[in-house]
This record gives structure tokens, sequence and C-alpha cells, in this order.
């Protein structure tokens, strides 16, 4: 980690986890509850929490195609975008490489970590 | 709140700005104009102020003294004064937090404003998850959220695309008979419009959607005793206000369709003694239609999935028995950003004063006002407030 380009202090371990290809969430160090996104106490409790490996899968939870996009991603839509439910527990809002028509709600997918953006922030497939 | 019921407090005047999509301007400038007319309207004198609470505004993006600074620009020195910043639930939010510094006797006479200039110049950042988890997943702001919202509805119950249409149109016919509305929304619109307008983020159509515009509101809020001591005649009183901030933290994982409205509805209600039916008109947070849907369903008006039905059974036009947003709300009338509660309030205000001229309902002598603000990573809305409003006689 770069001094001049500082991760966020909270959520560092999840961005260091997209560049070792893992994905990191935090869980409850009592019950094992399982939250994203990253905040400096426990949703389950006041045992604190630690940051472990996710499996990475999960199920499509909501899904739109967007026609809208932040700056970064204007030349990707129209683009599948999705709440996935995580098999830990918690949502993540990602977008998911596939075109949009050939996804249902319910759906299997995984992290792709060969998409480049996953570096920055998950972006997720179908599962194999 | 429990200190509103007995009509302590009083609302004795409101004044609002036209709307307008790129006005150019300040959210100075269009306060200052807010606060001209209301001053006029009213006849009271600028020095008699000294209670002061605003939104803050997106066009003057993280000034750390915006409450201050309006101040000084319009003149006021007052013994009290703050920016609410719970977004969309702020100027209901604003008329709470006034009558509670007057009932703290912090002060006397409490002017409430709501200012933005939006759509000349965006200057917010939102820190946090937002900027941290949500724009590097693809999201495109509040309508993103809104989207994956109408996706669930839609699983669950299905989407009432013709309960959807006739809001839109019902709004419309409000706006058409609103001049301060935005001219370019002040057009006819069917519901073949609505159905058939584009898609922006599936299932949501544009037409689901505000747009942001400029503008501004002001509200003078004071004891029902001072009103009467100034010589008010017409007063509105809040009588019952909630709010909820952040609702249901723990339920990431649990039922994400339902908001702060299942909790702020029925203590609303409940302080007012009233019950849903004894409402005579709504003037609702609309950011985006199936907003409306869900408040019908979860402030009481009809159970989980009926919100479709609910709209199709009543006519919820100006002249019907339950009319809703008379003015056009934020959908026909333009969302001046974190000012756009302010839309709803002062219809609210303008029908209860009597002064809606070719739109005004028949029975203006309740209402019902909401307010959403925020939306949560991967939840629904953050913020929910009810404010039950009745009329001196």
């Amino acid at each position: 980690m770069s001094p001049t380009n500082p991760l966020p202090d909270v959520g560092a371990p999840f961005l260091q986890g997209l560049r070792d290809r893992r994905l990191m969430l935090q869980f409850d160090r009592a019950n094992g509850r399982a939250q994203f996104y990253p905040r400096p106490q426990s949703l389950y409790g006041e045992a604190g929490v630690e940051w472990r490996p996710a499996s990475g899968r999960g199920t499509l939870f909501a899904l739109t195609q967007s026609g809208v996009a932040p700056p970064h991603l204007q030349g990707a839509v129209p683009y599948a975008m999705a709440l996935v439910q995580l098999e830990e527990g918690p949502r993540m809002l990602a977008r998911v490489n596939a075109p949009y028509d050939s996804l249902r709600i319910g759906q299997a997918v995984t992290v792709d970590w060969d998409h480049p953006d996953t570096r920055s922030f998950p972006v997720f497939k179908p599962a194999a | 709140m429990k200190t509103l019921s007995d009509r302590g407090i009083a609302i004795v005047g409101f004044a609002e700005t036209k709307l307008e999509r790129r006005s150019g301007r300040t959210a100075l400038s269009l306060a200052g104009e807010a606060v001209d007319q209301l001053l006029a309207r009213t006849g009271v004198e600028r020095s008699r102020i000294d209670g002061f609470a605003t939104t803050l505004a997106m066009s003057e993006g993280g000034n750390p003294f915006y409450s201050n600074l309006l101040a000084e620009g319009l003149g006021l020195s007052v013994t009290w004064c703050q920016a609410t910043e719970i977004g969309g639930a702020s100027s209901g939010g604003n008329i709470a937090r006034a009558a509670a510094a007057i009932q703290a006797g912090m002060c006397d006479i409490v002017l409430c404003l709501a200012s933005d200039a939006v759509s000349t110049v965006d200057r917010s950042v939102q820190s946090g998850h937002r900027t941290e988890y949500a724009d590097p997943a693809g999201y495109a702001g509040p309508l993103s959220a809104f989207a994956l919202l109408s996706n669930l509805y839609d699983q669950r119950y299905g989407l009432p695309h013709d309960a959807l249409a006739k809001l839109a149109v019902t709004q419309r016919k409000g706006a058409l008979l609103n001049e301060n509305a935005c001219e370019v929304l002040r057009k006819p619109l069917t519901e073949r419009d609505y159905l058939e307008s584009k898609l922006v983020s599936s299932p949501l159509r544009m037409l689901d959607c505000v747009m942001r515009c400029d503008g501004a509101s002001a509200v003078l809020v004071m004891s029902t005793q001072r009103a009467k001591e100034m010589g008010f005649r017409k007063l509105v009183h809040p009588i019952s206000y909630a709010e909820r901030i952040n609702f249901d933290p723990t339920e990431s994982c649990g039922d994400m369709l339902k908001s702060g409205f299942t909790d702020v509805g029925p203590r609303a209600f409940a302080n007012a003694g009233w019950k849903p039916s004894d409402v005579k008109m709504l003037h609702w947070y609309d950011d985006f239609l199936i907003a409306l849907i869900l408040q019908f369903e979860q402030t009481g008006f009809c159970g989980p999935g009926e919100g479709g039905a609910f709209v199709m059974a009543h006519d919820l036009t100006y002249s019907g028995e339950l009319p809703l947003n008379t003015g056009g709300g934020q959908i026909s009338a333009g969302q001046p950003g974190l000012a756009g509660g302010g839309v709803n309030l002062v219809e609210c205000l303008r029908q209860m004063f009597g002064e809606a001229g070719r739109r005004q309902v028949r029975d203006a002598s309740n209402a019902m006002l909401t307010g959403i603000g925020v939306l949560q990573y991967a939840r629904n809305w953050g913020t929910s407030s009810v404010m039950l409003l009745e009329r001196s006689e």
C-alpha cells in the first residue's frame, strides 16, 4: 500500500483482498454473522469483528439493466447490476458480467476474478 | 413528538419560488426571493425572526457554515440556528425541530427554509459507502436503488403498472394548474405516455423518476399564542410527528421492501388518535412513484402488495376523494435537490390556507405530510417521516 494512495481505513482488508483475489468480509467474533459494507463495529453484537475470506459465491437477489452509470462506467452501459445475496449472508451491489436477458433471480453467481475491474470492486459472473 | 397535539404550535404562512430547470442562480438568491415573499405575505418584520432552520443545498456542497452563511445573507440575527441533513425529510423535520426549539424557549419566531440550485451546479459529495462501495460497483444514484427495489416488488407482488401510470397522470393534472411547477413538466400526460417512457434502469421508467430543478420555499412557525397575539387568523397546526433514521440496521438480510414508514406511520397516527381513514389529503414525498405505493402499504392505508389496487380504487386527483400531491408533487413539479421536501410541504399548506385556486380540494381541514431521506447500502431508504396537520377553524 503506497502512502500516497492510502486505502480507506475500515475497509482496507477488503480492498487488499481484491488484489489477492480473495473476497474478504467482516464476521462477528461471537456469533459469526457476516456483514458488508465494512463498519467499525459488528451490526450483530458488541464482540467486535474479524476479517475472513468468503467463498465469493452468491445468488441474484435483485436485478436491473442499468442504462445509466457513474462516470467511470459511462462506456459500459447498458449493464446488468444486481444485489448479490452472498453465501455468507450479506448483500453486495455489483455488476454481473453476462447479458442481462440471460440472467434470472436466484441464479448462482461467483466473483469473476479474471475481470479487470474486480481489482477495484467485485464483478460477478454466472457460476459454472 | 409529544408536544404537538395540543395545537400549541402554528404555521402562519408559506412562500415558494417558481421551480426552474438550470436557473443559473444560487441557493441564497432563491432563498432571498422566498423570504421576501414570505415576509410580504405575513407582514412579519425580518427583525422579529429569531430562529432559523434550513435544509442543506447540494449546490452549496460541503460548505461547513451553510446555515450561518444563509442567516448572514438573509439579514437574520437569531438565537437558534440549524441546518437539517435528513435529505428529503428535512423540510417537515425542520417544522418539528422549530416546534421543539420554540417550546424549549430558545427562540420565538422561526423561519424554516429550503433552497437548492442543484440543477445549476451540484457540488455535493457523498463520502462513505456511496463512494467506497456503491459507485465502484456501478451505482448511478437513487434511481439504481429504486430500480432494484422495484425489481424486488415485481418479484414478490408484480409491479402495478396500471396504478403507477395512474399516479403519474393524477399528479400531472395538478402540475398543469400549478404555476410554480417546472414549465417543461406542465404538459398533459396520458397513461400510455407513462407506459411507453424509456426504461432508464429496468424496470424503472423515465416517468417513474423526479427531474432535478432549482427552487426555494419558506415557512414561518411560532407558538399559537404568539400567532394569536400578532393577529394571525388562519393557522395550520402540526399535531403529530414521527421520524426514523437508519431503519432496521441489522436486517441487511431481511425484508428489503420494508421501510421506516412501518414505524413512523403507526406512531404518528397513535399520537394524534387518528387512523388512515381520518386523513383528508396526502402530501407525500415522491422522488419515485413506487415510493408512493410503498407508503400506502406501510402507513396503513392498505396491506402489503395491495398498493396498486388501492390506487386503482380511489380518485387521488385534487377533485377526488383522497387528493394526493395536488400541485404535481415532485414528480410533476420538479425536485429542487435537498429542498425537494418543501414542494410537498408548501402545497400542503397552500391547500390548508385555501389558496390553491383551481386545484383547491373540497376538504383541506387536515393533511398527512411525509418525508423520505437518503438511500442505505443494499437496503431501503434510510429516513422516513410523517407529520399530521390540522387547520384552525
